[in-house]
């Protein structure tokens, strides 16, 4: 082959594969530095009926912040509805909800940001709702399931990406929904109380696999908790509350999260409008949703934080309200939490260090603490046995797992010293310790052996108790 | 045909190892598979037979000599820093307007603290693995004398006229105080267990020493740990103050108005069912608060926040105005600063019930911490200027020293001291061994539990599946390396096993660690943590004639009734040297109620001294108590026989052994000593 016959095959080998390319470059595309956010028609937004974000008519749409206008590009094209957009934590994916026609449940998505396809991850009966990435190649999302009444209520599951694996993780008469992961590597969620009252949304942290669900953050009471939360790098956990008493308009707050329940700073108090939703970006700098008054739309702008201060308006439509917006970029994972959960197991084990401490910690003359010296246990519908405390206020039990209970403490005359507490459940080998009944949450535990643990765990439910009535006179109630 | 006999050679040698390519790969697979104990390591022969290498070229090759600086003390002036580089065995002095190492003097064998005299001419500087004091001459920067101390001294302090130093014997548990006119060891005191900080109050009239480990106490009753309280001028113990539920006080400073003493200080959860970490279930950090004017109460307060902890807490230093102290935390890399106005308000407003309850409270910290700093890797000793303007932190594992300015709170420069520049895979693994990011809500390192790599002395309830149950004595890290299994139980093969997984899901609770995490961590418990030499009872291999007696009794193999001992229930049969252990599971009568069916690792006995308590859940408070109290049925050896003094003997010659190095080094006396015929 003489060099000129060589080059003219190099050349031609080298047309034959850009022309070969080219197709498929063109069907790709860079998300990398978009906003990512979900437009709800003006017509179907219905905002504080519900913590579930489950909007119809909704679409997932992408803009350049930087040349918003001509830029805009909906992702979601092939579906009817589609809401709740959560990037991956190399960008390169999108977790969403959606429902191909109308009438149908709403399932989780996962689309390939750099082709635009997207492939199906849950498919059951129910509508399922704010999915998130989790480590090690699992999400946490909503699901339907039934409830007391004909409402459904929403509880946590985890999956798979590839929708394998799914595990119940929230067993309590609540409406559960993920809020965010925080960089600890737990979950965060809305959690609002349903029975045997409804009760205010909270934040509750727990792990991943359902276990140590503990309050993270409460406003006072009738506040809404309404948006997602994030965390940021320097600690602070960023989210839109409406806090009764403050007009009707969320506000963006935090929230240290090494000291949640104390630590709240509103930034936004001076705004007349009401934010909706917020992204932190790597400048510093959130993405809100804002709705500077009743007339206008919500719309996507960017906020200083230092400054407390809106910047200029990145997008907005007559026709559709802004929210949730996202940034795509790659961020930093959370910690891969073990998990100590046996499925093979039925119990988990709960140790109470001492009933008698308690959120009122030091009594007086006037008002001397009372001593409590049983613990009655309430499942939904009825009492599942009193216990009696060793004498140092311990109680040690072992609990069926995933199954919803409260606790009550009684002194010697069966009646009621505190409680009921909230709903608390064990997942199957779950061990658990409390240091006492609705106790001050900041407080850590005295070193001292309990004396139960010395002894077998008491069996719940408790046999020969299991009917019995739930006591009712009423010294102190939470 | 030579031609084709090339080609069949080369043929078939490329046959042989694609035939062997398989089975071997598969053999190495199961190999790491076992010593890993999961599926998916990497196959990495250098990780586990390169990094792990003691002795010889390569570890040398791949090894660093690192400075380590610890503590620090500053010139009258404030020109010069005195840096006690630990693992240098060196005294750097670093000029603070250069920023420049002036000289590195070599002094004793791992320093550990330092002090100068007012006029500036001269310092003192402890070597703990030398029992001895070296004062040098600040001028020539020579030393110019050697004080023989107690065991391990660590912290020095002057008296006010400069002519005592007091000595914290950290290995005997004393203070040596020496006549520095006369150049002798004046008295020791009895201080704490494990004294190892002293400093003296405003009025000089007394010196108040911090120990780490609690006194001996029975399982189930709480920590206690003493800080002994000096007479300056008698020179005699005044008082010991108890720190209840407290351990691990590395470090003590005293406010200017000496309305206050503060000693760094850790609370554990040993005894409640280590179930989770949650709510500061198994470790909080604080600072324990003397008030001398008040009767000289104690109170208890910690540093840690509801989320996150602050492990390790290690010095503290006061500003000269009173307002605010500094304390570093060499577990999480960061310097908290404390406004004491707000310690004083909370103490003065508080009844006694509330600053108990307060005393576990995880929020009452953002009463007085006004800011975290960060740090360098491993934060120690600080010192602050003379007029109080910059701080000084030694960040251990950087080789640097983080100056801090006391009115902005924030680093303002790095010193560097110019150990290696590259950061070694054992070096690495030292680092994750002192941090608590590994632990969730970084409530604990390894080093929490293994202070100076060895062990804290107490013994904790490890809640196997059920609570309550399988005591657990914390081992020490030292010398462990090739003696598998690991946990009193044995379960773990190895080190990468010890430390992998499960570690992670049963003590940890937050991601493990990866491979190369793994790895580094391995490579350092492997190589880079030996015993302290044992010069208390052994400093020069010679035995006294109660250890040698003792020594008879140990590798005896007939009573004193003349009847034949067992093999198996011989001492050097379970405890053979170099490290005293077979490496074999054994039932010495010890199992409990309270624990799972099992066999016990025979433990190793090298520096077994100092390792008190003794037994899987630390029943034994002495040597003697295994068997006068623990060994009934001479299960635990033959013991029942021996008479007092040979029982005292044969304790004497216990403490005396030493690092495995020197019974290797060694090997032909101690075979002899087991096969005497």
């Amino acid at each position: 082959m003489s060099l000129r016959q060589a080059i003219f095959l190099a050349g031609t080998i080298i047309a034959v594969g850009l022309t070969s390319i080219v197709p498929i470059s063109c069907n790709s595309r860079s998300m990398e530095g978009m906003v990512v956010f979900t437009r709800v028609p003006i017509d179907n937004f219905d905002f504080q009926e519900d913590i579930i974000h489950n909007f119809p008519g909704a679409q997932i749409v992408a803009v350049n912040p930087d040349k918003p206008e001509g830029s805009e590009v909906i992702l979601t094209t092939d579906f009817y509805s589609a809401c709740s957009p959560e990037i991956s934590y190399d960008a390169k994916q999108m977790l969403f909800v959606a429902q191909r026609n109308e009438h149908e449940p709403w399932q989780v998505w996962e689309m390939d940001l750099k082709n635009g396809t997207s492939k199906q991850i849950t498919d059951f009966g129910e509508s399922c709702s704010g999915p998130a990435y989790l480590p090690a190649g699992r999400l946490v999302f909503s699901r339907q399931i039934p409830g007391r009444g004909a409402e459904p209520v929403y509880a946590l599951f985890t999956m798979n990406l590839d929708g394998s694996n799914i595990s119940r993780i929230t067993f309590q008469p609540h409406n559960d929904y993920p809020a965010g992961i925080l960089r600890d590597g737990r979950i965060l969620m809305f959690s609002k109380q349903l029975y045997p009252k409804a009760g205010d949304i909270m934040y509750l942290a727990m792990r991943p696999n359902g276990t140590k669900a503990e309050l993270f953050y409460k406003g006072v009471h009738n506040s809404i908790l309404h948006s997602q939360a994030y965390e940021t790098m320097d600690g602070l956990v960023y989210f839109i509350e409406w806090e009764q008493g403050r007009g009707e308009k969320g506000e963006i707050v935090s929230v240290y999260q090494n000291r949640p329940l104390f630590s709240k700073v509103n930034y936004t108090s001076e705004f007349p409008g009401s934010f909706y939703a917020l992204f932190p970006m790597p400048s510093g700098e959130l993405l809100v949703s804002y709705r500077p008054s009743e007339t206008d739309p919500v719309a996507l702008y960017s906020f200083s934080v230092q400054e407390k201060s809106l910047g200029e308006s990145i997008y907005n439509h007559t026709e559709y309200h802004v929210l949730e917006p996202v940034l795509v970029e790659a961020y930093s994972r959370p910690r891969n939490l073990p998990d100590e959960v046996d499925d093979k197991q039925s119990t988990g084990l709960l140790l109470c260090q001492n009933i008698n401490v308690t959120a009122t910690p030091f009594g007086s003359e006037l008002n001397p603490l009372l001593k409590a010296t049983r613990v009655e246990l309430l499942g939904i519908d009825k009492s599942l046995g009193i216990v009696p405390v060793e004498e140092d206020g311990s109680v040690y039990l072992k609990v069926i797992a995933d199954t919803p209970v409260r606790f009550q403490t009684l002194d010697e005359d069966g009646r009621i010293v505190y409680g009921p507490s909230a709903w608390i459940w064990l997942r199957p080998f779950e061990r658990r310790g409390c240091v006492g009944c609705h106790e001050d949450p900041e407080l850590s535990p005295e070193n001292f052996v309990p004396l139960s643990v010395k002894k077998q765990p008491v069996s719940i439910p408790v046999e020969s108790t299991q009917e019995h009535e739930h006591s009712s006179t009423v010294i102190i109630v939470e | 045909m030579r031609k084709y006999i090339k080609f069949l050679f080369i043929v078939v040698v490329l046959a042989v190892f694609g035939l062997l390519r398989i089975p071997v790969h598969k053999w190495s697979r199961q190999h790491v598979n076992y010593i890993t104990a999961v599926d998916d390591h990497p196959l990495n022969c250098l990780s586990c037979h390169m990094y792990t290498q003691k002795d010889g070229v390569i570890a040398k090759l791949i090894n660093a000599d690192y400075l380590s600086p610890f503590n620090m003390a500053v010139s009258p002036d404030g020109s010069k820093l005195y840096v006690i580089a630990q693992e240098g065995n060196t005294l750097l002095v670093v000029g603070t307007e250069t920023d420049k190492v002036i000289e590195s003097i070599a002094v004793g064998e791992r320093p550990h603290s330092v002090v100068i005299k007012s006029d500036g001419n001269s310092a003192f500087v402890s070597n703990q693995w030398a029992d001895n004091v070296y004062e040098i001459n600040l001028t020539s920067l020579k030393i110019v004398d050697t004080l023989k101390t107690g065991s391990g001294p660590a912290e020095l302090v002057l008296s006010a006229d400069e002519k005592f130093l007091y000595v914290v014997d950290s290995y005997s548990s004393e203070v040596s105080i020496i006549d520095l006119q006369t150049r002798t060891e004046l008295k020791r005191l009895m201080a704490g267990n494990n004294p190892v900080a002293a400093t003296l109050s405003p009025d000089r009239n007394q010196v108040y020493v911090t120990s780490r480990r609690t006194l001996a106490m029975p399982y189930g009753t709480p920590p206690m740990t003493e800080l002994t309280v000096i007479d300056a001028a008698t020179q005699r113990v005044k008082e010991r103050k108890i720190f209840e539920n407290a351990y691990i006080m590395e470090n003590v400073a005293f406010t200017p108005s000496g309305d206050m003493a503060i000693a760094t200080l850790i609370r554990p959860k040993n005894l409640i069912p280590a179930i989770q970490v949650e709510r500061g279930w198994m470790m909080t950090h604080g600072i324990g608060i003397i008030e001398p004017g008040n009767d000289g109460r104690i109170i208890q307060l910690l540093l840690d926040e509801p989320n996150a902890y602050y492990s390790d807490p290690f010095d503290i230093v006061i500003t000269p105005d009173g307002e605010k102290a500094f304390v570093t935390h060499s577990g999480v890399d960061f310097v908290t600063v404390i406004d004491l106005h707000a310690i004083r308000t909370l103490l003065a407003e508080s009844t006694a019930e509330e600053l108990d309850y307060y005393s576990n409270h995880l929020g009452i910290s953002s009463r007085y911490v006004i800011k975290r700093i960060p740090t360098g890797a491993n934060p120690k000793g600080l010192v602050l200027s003379p007029d109080g303007k910059y701080l000084y932190v030694a960040e251990r594992l950087e080789d640097r020293i983080a100056v801090i300015s006391t009115e902005e709170m924030e680093t303002i420069k790095t010193i560097d001291l110019k150990g290696p520049s590259r950061i070694t895979v054992a070096r690495k693994g030292r680092r994750l061994l002192n941090n608590a990011g590994f632990t969730f809500q970084n409530q604990y390192a390894c080093y929490t539990c293994h202070p100076d790599s060895h062990e804290d002395g107490l013994v904790y309830n490890m809640a196997g599946k059920d609570m309550g149950r399988n005591l657990a004595n914390v081992q020490t890290l030292r010398d462990i390396g090739d003696i598998p299994p690991y946990k009193w139980n044995g379960k773990n093969s190895s080190i990468y096993k010890q430390d992998g997984m499960r570690f992670s899901t049963i003590l940890t609770r937050t991601e493990s660690f990866d491979f190369d995490e793994l790895d580094a961590l391995v490579a350092y418990i492997v190589t880079g943590i030996k015993n302290p030499p044992n010069l208390r009872y052994n400093p020069n291999g010679e035995l006294t004639a109660a250890q040698k007696r003792g020594k008879t009794i140990f590798y005896r193999t007939h009573t004193n009734c003349g009847k034949e001992i067992p093999v198996e229930n011989r001492c050097f049969t379970c405890h053979p040297p170099p490290f005293f252990t077979n490496m074999e599971m054994a039932d010495v009568g010890t199992l409990s109620e309270t624990d799972d069916p099992m066999l016990f690792d025979a433990p190793q006995l090298n520096n077994v001294y100092e390792s008190a308590p003794y037994l899987h859940d630390g029943r034994s408070a002495t040597l003697e108590e295994l068997w006068t109290t623990f060994n009934d049925e001479d299960k635990h050896g033959v013991g029942n026989d021996m008479m007092k003094d040979q029982l005292n003997d044969l304790v004497e010659y216990l403490k005396s052994l030493r690092d495995a190095k020197y019974y290797k080094d060694n090997i032909e006396t101690y075979k002899a000593d087991i096969n005497p015929e």
